[in-house]
């Protein structure tokens, strides 16, 4: 009874969880994928330099990220390829954790670019900072959360 | 279907929605690279000159910004009055409300949807000085560049900003000020 009792609360705490992700990530893909350059001038404003390539990854990304967000939030809202929607929501949150806390650290007031441009979507211009970072923990403990659910049980017994 | 062929139809997915999002909204952003900030151009070196009776005539129109010092802007500051020259905050509001160059405008670029009509009130044949926090901070660069695409062509940005400014000068107006 109390296995079945819980078993539901996980059941509704993964629905929500999952409705919740694909919501975000519609949301935030949506302008981005309308307006790349912008989105592009908003990934520049972290000053992020990698090895080899430097900054010239930023259009690229510009351009990838947003699609890959949403086929996240579509697999995540129809339940098709849970667990790899789920993985790569966990990817996509831990880069945007690592990506704000580095600028925080580094002292840069800028908006965070989460939600678009700002231009496009005045209301959900953020700036950086350490609620930003909480409230993408609280989204990385919710995928964790829907991966783990997606996870095949591990057989109980061996021969 | 195992994780990894979860993994690798997202990717293609989501390479095959970039594509057909790009060729749907004709955009042309470039596949590799980054966009380049844009580029300010030198003042006149005169602009110091006390004898200088309008300075901001040194200002031609341009198809840059100027990039402006502590020194050149307080010139222009001294003489903004009889040269119809305008100062413009690009930074938020409470940020402008703490502290800011008096008589600038408050046209929050973050905003710039909603505070775009102060900005195009401003005479387009007037040099507007453009600043925001200094250092990192680039909006006074991205306000410039939005400024140039609807018209305004005799544009400074103070690069220094308000952290050059507040540390420099005591010339300093807050909304506390303004409410007395």
């Amino acid at each position: 009874m109390h296995r079945s009792l819980r078993e539901q609360i996980f059941t509704g705490l993964d629905w929500a969880f999952r409705l919740l992700l694909a919501g975000v990530f519609l949301y935030a893909a949506w302008p981005k994928m309308l307006d790349p350059h912008a989105f592009a001038k908003a990934i520049s404003n972290y000053k992020v330099s990698l090895p080899v390539v430097g900054s010239d990854y930023i259009f690229l990304t510009a351009i990838l990220l947003p699609p890959l967000e949403a086929v996240t939030a579509v697999c995540l809202f129809v339940n098709r390829m849970r667990r790899g929607a789920a993985l790569m929501a966990v990817f996509l949150m831990s880069l945007f954790i690592v990506l704000i806390a580095q600028a925080v650290l580094r002292g840069f007031n800028i908006d965070c670019g989460c939600f678009g441009a700002s231009s496009s979507s005045a209301e959900l211009a953020t700036k950086v900072g350490w609620s930003k970072v909480a409230e993408n923990f609280g989204y990385l403990a919710a995928a964790i959360f829907v991966y783990l659910r997606a996870c095949p049980p591990k057989p109980k017994y061996r021969l | 279907m195992s994780l990894g062929k979860q993994i690798s139809t997202l990717l293609i997915a989501a390479v095959l929605l970039g594509l057909g999002t790009r060729v749907a909204t004709k955009n042309e952003t470039p596949f590799w690279g980054f966009p380049e900030p844009i580029k300010l151009i030198s003042p006149p070196e005169s602009i110091a000159d006390p004898n200088a009776a309008k300075p901001d005539s040194m200002f031609a129109a341009a198809t840059a910004p100027y990039e402006v010092d502590l020194a050149t802007t307080m010139v222009l500051y001294m003489k903004r009055n009889k040269s119809n020259i305008h100062f413009v905050d690009s930074r938020e509001e409470n940020l402008y409300n703490e502290g800011h160059i008096p008589g600038a405008l408050n046209v929050a670029f973050d905003h710039i949807d909603k505070e775009a009509a102060k900005f195009l009130a401003l005479p387009k044949e007037d040099l507007i000085v453009i600043y925001c926090d200094g250092g990192d901070c680039h909006l006074s660069h991205d306000l410039a560049e939005w400024a140039l695409a609807n018209g305004f062509n005799r544009l400074a940005v103070f690069t220094g900003g308000w952290a050059e400014w507040s540390k420099e000068t005591e010339m300093i107006d807050t909304a506390e000020a303004k409410s007395e």
